[in-house]
């Protein structure tokens, strides 16, 4: 039934998605401006954008998460106790789970989708990895390790949203998104602390901070970009690169809490 | 005094207050599934991952699935209860259509059962038919307590919340509809409280102080409080679900606190009141504190590592202005009740109850046959089902509809061809039409309307064809077999032709054709049809010769034609009945049961031929209503 109904959701708005795709590409054809360019990602006359997201200031402590609501995951907890990891500080002062991407300057380009599959995990009762992108196409696999019941509910605004059952371990679902949205917030509900963000973005330029807290931008087209840094509790940051043909830029990001 | 405490029915008060206080408790569930951010924690409404609900086992109730899944629990235990209390408080005639809308449930559940094994939601209208079937037969010889809309809003309101609990499952919590959640509950709250104020021994005795001591001032005050919280608790809805209007709740706050002081005021000049004024106050005051301190600890919506007391805070919150509800309701309906005598009260337990002038819905309903047309339906359904599956439900449903109607509205017009004949017959003279409660032209302006409409829905939704075959069995009925009852003895075996036909409707409606399995089906109920109606012949036989009907127990009165003809059709219809195998369409575990109920239902009509008793005669007569139903079960059970 839910199925059903959502599926229904689904056709209407790939219709309706499609009709308003249409549209503005024919405009556009017959506007002058020109249509938009499939990109091949070239290992040559390639510019990097690379860089740090530096942490500034005290780190807040990890709070200690309660996870006594499913004697699975207290079980899989008892020896090293699950922690709040909303702000992970790098023990070189660098700052963990930042989606760096670029937000403007790719101009009309159209850039082909990988055929490999994204995975978000969910293991011990967490979610692996905790901030991740995806290309807008890519199709992403969404998957249950643990031996307890989940819910897959993705709290999407601009995609479609869903909340489907995990139940059994070893279940999988795939999903690809069709449009982009930066962030896409995934949650279980059985489990509350359980959170991922997923950033979507119409082109492969984008990386998340790990823990050496480095990013790479890499194989981009000369020109000038508006790479934006984001971070689920700092929020985002933005700064203007211009990088030439075959360059590398380094850049860097500073988050403080406020 | 002792008059009025007849009516009063101590265990219906307390089942009332039963359903009411676990109508809090469901508030309370409710509540803590927000709190707990668990709204979402089952993905799949009527099941529980996949499970039945009922069976869900307590092992996977981990994390938010204890209250998502705890709530549903309760609601469902809560469902039952406004149920059992809606047939309780229904009048008699609605009780029976509780049995028979339980029967069609669980038929209907069954059937659905063989059609998708694997679905296990089936087990809900199962449930629904035993509960319907159970309450209806329990409470059937009761007095009507004349309380029975304000039943069956109780139970139309619980089905209404249901599915707006269902909607915020399905559509992942939208905040309009967690908002119409959280207010229609409480709304549903208050109709449980003034059914258990109705159902009470004080309500339903003359007020004892007299309309002189409850000031009007009293009584729009305690409504104006009720209107009050409501706006409060609309807007501690908004305030949890879409995290706006927090300055409407606390100047709603502000505006409840002066109109508590102010029905204070009035209330403790008067005894009855004041036990009601004090409680109020108490909560009040809590209720402002918790408010307070829940605004303090109040995180955002999405924070999702919560303490203990930002859980627990706003969950008794709610609940204490659930409770300032409820107590401000009743005072309300106290007021009300002192002040009125033409308040909702039980009705007087008298014989004349029963039969008490039928309204003109109810003689229109009577006139189309409702029993007939439900024999109908269920053989329509059958070759629905038999022809096409359960696929398409709405076409199922349109196709039922306009077969209903037509069956329904061809009833209506042989009622009027036959309302003087009718009137001589003992069996048939209190039909609406003898008795003069519907004049003949309104009767046969009903029925013609009822079979248009019937046929343009069919046209329209279904098909052509079934539009078509529907017609025909209209015509062959009310314009054919009707007439010639007084004609000759052949009339049975040429209204078996239209009561043979609505399975082949069904399987039209389906499938658009008319195939081989649908002739099975024909020649299955038009051979049934003789054994029914030779022991309704042989039972009424008197009354048919004296309206001049040619049936053959008058035309030879030993009945030895009849007999003779019934055993001829009685073997006909084993014969056929295992056709439907023989074509291929059900399998073995029908040959054999048809096979064993043709013979059962062969013996009992030669048992009749033997005895010639009018006892034997309504055996046969039962044999053959559960014979068909059984019948088609096997059917169902074994289509291949």
């Amino acid at each position: 039934m839910k199925t059903n109904i959502l599926l229904l959701v689904c056709a209407a708005i790939l219709v309706g998605c499609g009709k308003s795709d249409d549209k503005p590409q024919q405009l556009n054809n017959t506007g002058g401006t020109p249509p938009p360019v499939d990109e091949p990602v070239t290992e040559t006359r390639a510019s990097v954008i690379t860089g740090t997201v530096v942490f500034k200031g005290a780190a807040p402590a990890a709070r200690r998460i309660n996870v006594s609501a499913d004697p699975y995951c207290l079980e899989h907890h008892k020896e090293k106790p699950l922690m709040s990891e909303d702000v992970v500080v790098n023990d070189n002062g660098t700052l963990r789970n930042v989606f760096v991407y670029v937000k403007n300057g790719l101009g009309n380009r159209r850039f082909a989708a990988p055929r490999q599959a994204v995975v978000l995990d969910q293991v011990d009762c967490v979610y692996v990895p905790r901030v991740l992108g995806v290309q807008v196409g890519q199709p992403m696999e969404i998957r249950n390790s643990d031996d307890t019941l989940h819910n897959v509910h993705c709290a999407a605004n601009t995609n479609l949203p869903f909340n489907e059952a995990q139940p059994l371990k070893g279940m999988k679902k795939n999903h690809t998104f069709t449009r982009p949205e930066v962030m896409v917030f995934f949650k279980c509900d059985v489990h509350p602390w359980m959170g991922a963000y997923v950033g979507v973005v119409p082109h492969p330029y984008f990386g998340v901070t790990g823990d050496d807290g480095g990013f790479s931008l890499k194989n981009l087209p000369a020109g000038e970009y508006t790479i934006e840094a984001w971070h689920e509790k700092y929020g985002t940051q933005t700064q203007k690169v211009k990088v030439g043909e075959g360059e590398t830029q380094t850049i860097e990001f500073t988050f403080e809490p406020k | 005094m002792e008059i009025q405490s007849q009516r009063y029915h101590p265990w219906l008060h307390r089942f009332a207050c039963l359903t009411a206080v676990a109508t809090f408790f469901l508030l309370i569930a409710g509540a803590s599934v927000t709190s707990n951010r668990a709204g979402l924690a089952v993905p799949d409404w009527l099941t529980a991952y996949g499970e039945f609900l009922l069976t869900f086992p307590r092992t996977k109730w981990v994390g938010g699935i204890f209250y998502e899944h705890g709530h549903r629990l309760i609601a469902y235990t809560v469902g039952a209860l406004t149920a059992i209390l809606a047939i309780w408080l229904a009048p008699k005639k609605a009780r029976v259509g509780f049995i028979i809308f339980g029967a069609v449930m669980l038929l209907g559940s069954l059937a659905a059962k063989f059609a998708r094994p694997e679905d296990s939601r089936y087990l809900h209208g199962v449930i629904v038919g035993v509960l319907c079937i159970g309450a209806g037969l329990v409470f059937l010889r009761r007095p009507a307590t004349g309380l029975g809309w304000w039943g069956f809003a109780a139970l139309l309101a619980v089905l209404a919340q249901a599915t707006l609990g269902g909607l915020t499952v399905v559509m992942m919590l939208p905040p309009e509809v967690s908002i119409a959640h959280a207010c229609f509950a409480k709304a549903f709250f208050c109709l449980t409280i003034a059914i258990a104020f109705f159902t009470s021994r004080r309500w339903n005795e003359t007020p004892r102080e007299s309309s002189a001591t409850t000031s009007a001032w009293l009584q729009r005050l305690a409504w104006g409080l009720v209107a009050a919280v409501f706006v409060q608790l609309f807007f501690g809805a908004t305030l949890r679900h879409a995290e706006a209007g927090e300055w409407c709740h606390i100047i709603g706050a502000g505006l409840v606190t002066a109109l508590t002081i102010a029905l204070c005021v009035v209330a403790f000049r008067q005894r009855m009141f004041r036990a009601g004024a004090a409680s109020l106050v108490a909560l009040l005051a809590a209720q402002i504190t918790l408010g307070i301190i829940t605004l303090v600890v109040r995180v955002p919506k999405s924070e999702r590592l919560l303490d203990p007391i930002q859980i627990y805070l706003p969950t008794i919150h709610h609940a204490v202005g659930a409770l300032i509800l409820a107590v401000s309701f009743s005072i309300a309906l106290l007021a009300f009740r002192s002040r009125r005598s033409n308040a909702p009260t039980l009705q007087r337990s008298s014989a004349s109850s029963s039969t008490d002038a039928r309204s003109a819905f109810a003689a229109y309903f009577e006139l189309t046959k409702p029993r007939i047309v439900l024999m109908v339906l269920i053989t329509a359904a059958l070759g629905y089902v038999l022809g096409g599956g359960f696929q398409n439900l709405p076409l199922l449903f349109a196709a039922l509809l306009g077969i209903g109607l037509t069956t329904g509205g061809s009833a209506v017009l042989n009622n009027y061809l036959e309302r003087e004949v009718d009137a001589k017959m003992e069996r048939t003279k209190n039909r609406a039409l003898p008795l003069g409660l519907i004049a003949p032209s309104s009767a046969l302006s009903f029925g013609i309307a009822l079979v248009l409409v019937g046929v343009l829905v069919l046209a329209l939704f279904v098909n052509l064809l079934t539009a078509f075959l529907v017609l025909l069995a209209a015509f062959l009925y009310a314009i054919v077999y009707t007439p010639m009852k007084r004609l000759t003895w052949m009339n049975t075996t040429f209204g078996a032709i239209p009561g043979a036909l609505p399975p082949m409707c069904g399987w039209a409606a389906a499938t658009g054709r008319v195939d081989a399995g649908a002739w099975v089906l024909f020649a299955i109920l038009f051979a049934w049809q003789h054994p029914h109606f030779f022991a309704i012949a042989w039972m009424f036989r008197d009354d048919y010769r004296n309206a001049g009907f040619k049936m053959l127990p008058v035309v030879d009165s030993s009945g030895r034609r009849m007999f003779r003809q019934n055993a001829f059709f009685s073997l006909l219809l084993i014969g056929l009945s295992v056709l439907p195998t023989t074509i291929g369409m059900t399998g073995q575990i029908y040959f054999y049961g048809a096979l064993a109920l043709g013979a059962g239902f062969f013996a009992v009509g030669m048992w009749m031929a033997v005895s010639k008793t009018h006892h034997d005669a309504r055996r046969l007569l039962k044999a053959s209503v559960l014979y068909l139903p059984l019948l088609c079960g096997l059917m169902m059970f074994d289509k291949l």
